[in-house]
């Protein structure tokens, strides 16, 4: 048929629906095939150029995926680790619960010995402060022996001091000699006594001071008698007695 | 006319002795230790080295609240017979004893002459001079720093005791005595003891 077409040329065109449908099949056929091939082709080249980026991305997957594996087994191995870490913590912490159950019975024990200490403590306190009121009475009482002991002895010094005076009196001065080594002996007697009473003192003071008023009166009247006679080396002696130094 | 002449000139003679007799110094009569001078009068050769002063006399002072006299002794001074007997001192002596502040004299120590030698005219300035032997006030010590002098009449007061203050014995013993009673060193103690009955068995001290 196709030699009728292609070589008849005086040939006569289809005319019916059969005739034309039977002319265009070789081209159908052709067309069709022709696109087959070029959709294979093309699929053929898609397919393959897919193919290649499709194994290079599993390429990449592979890799990220042996990378995550990698990573996976790291992290276990951590994981690990920390199991061991959690188990040691773990045990540390019940030991530790039981040494602050022990501690805590320690500082229940160290409380009760502390409340007895500070018992121990006031009462303690309580006899030091016993002692030093002691000690602060002992010591007031030296201190007023130690008074009183230094006033005696500044009697015996101002007596001493007179003696001189008396001795330096032109009168009759016997009774006054005699009363002043008297009156010495008993100070020196009194000041020696572990008991030094007010009384004692009181005597003594009240026997010194007679004692000074009669050598005062005595020594005024030498002084004013030698005024009388002009006796002035006696009468600048006696008042040297109350000048002293200056 | 001789006569006359004779007359006069016997007069004259009898006069120009009686003058010469004149002009010698001469002692006073009441108190032969001492003399008046007059301006022109020659120093007559018993008065030789005597001392002329001018016849000043000590400051008597009374004291009202005490009642004390005393006297202030200018240097160069002639004790008078009033002060006979006297004794001096210095004034800081007698103000502590006394307690009466002593005016210091504001005057300077007198002036002095020695009269000689003899036959030397007594000049104008020394007129009523008075003129004594050359004994001086002695003061006493011993040998310390107090001093005391007894006062004579017809003395003269030294330099030394210008100033100083004279009393007479029995306000001197008064002095002395009520001084030696009350003064400085007498510290006679208070009649009591230094310490105070606080309660039966105890003492504490007292403040005194």
């Amino acid at each position: 048929m196709a030699e009728a077409v292609v070589g008849g040329g005086s040939s006569k065109m289809p005319q019916s629906f059969g005739e034309k449908l039977a002319f265009s099949v070789p081209v159908i056929i052709v067309t069709f095939l022709l696109s087959v091939a070029v959709a294979v082709g093309v699929t053929i080249y898609v397919d393959g150029k897919t193919r290649d980026e499709l194994n290079s991305k599993i390429g990449e997957v592979d890799k990220k995926v042996n990378n995550l594996k990698d990573d996976l087994t790291a992290t276990k191995g951590k994981l690990a680790a920390a199991e061991d870490k959690i188990a040691a913590l773990q045990k540390d912490t019940s030991k530790l619960a039981e040494e602050t159950k022990t501690l805590k019975g320690e500082q229940e024990k160290t409380d009760l010995a502390m409340g007895e200490f500070r018992v121990k403590f006031v009462k303690q306190e309580e006899v030091n402060s016993e002692v030093k009121g002691t000690a602060m009475e002992h010591s007031k009482n030296l201190a007023e022996h130690a008074s009183k002991i230094k006033y005696i002895e500044d009697k015996l010094v101002k007596l001493d001091a007179i003696a001189n005076d008396v001795e330096s009196l032109k009168g009759d001065t016997a009774g006054l000699k005699q009363e002043y080594a008297v009156l010495k002996g008993d100070l020196n007697a009194v000041r020696n006594k572990a008991d030094v009473t007010e009384k004692d003192l009181i005597e003594l003071g009240d026997r010194a001071r007679q004692f000074q008023m009669r050598v005062l009166l005595a020594r005024a009247r030498e002084a004013s008698e030698a005024a009388r006679s002009s006796d002035m080396q006696t009468l600048l002696r006696r008042l040297e007695d109350v000048e002293g130094g200056k | 006319m001789k006569r006359h002449a004779f007359l006069f000139l016997s007069l004259f003679a009898a006069a120009l002795m009686i003058g010469l007799a004149g002009c010698n110094t001469e002692r006073d009569k009441e108190d032969s230790d001492r003399a008046i001078l007059k301006a022109g009068q020659q120093v007559s050769a018993d008065m030789v080295n005597w001392v002329a002063v001018p016849n000043a006399q000590p400051i008597t002072k009374l004291d009202k609240e005490s009642k004390i006299h005393y006297a202030i002794l200018p240097a160069n001074v002639v004790i008078p017979a009033s002060l006979n007997g006297w004794s001096a001192m210095p004034p800081e002596l007698f103000e502590r004893m006394s307690k009466i502040k002593v005016e210091r004299l504001k005057m300077p120590a007198l002036d002095r002459f020695v009269l000689k030698p003899e036959g030397k005219k007594v000049p104008q300035e020394m007129d009523s001079w008075v003129a004594v032997q050359g004994t001086w006030v002695q003061a006493e010590s011993t040998g310390k720093k107090l001093q005391m002098a007894p006062l004579y009449r017809n003395q003269l007061v030294p330099k030394e005791m210008h100033n100083w203050v004279a009393v007479d014995k029995e306000t001197l013993a008064n002095l002395v005595e009520n001084y030696m009673m009350t003064g400085a060193g007498s510290d006679l103690p208070k009649a009591k003891t230094p310490y105070k009955e606080k309660e039966e068995g105890t003492f504490e001290k007292s403040k005194e």
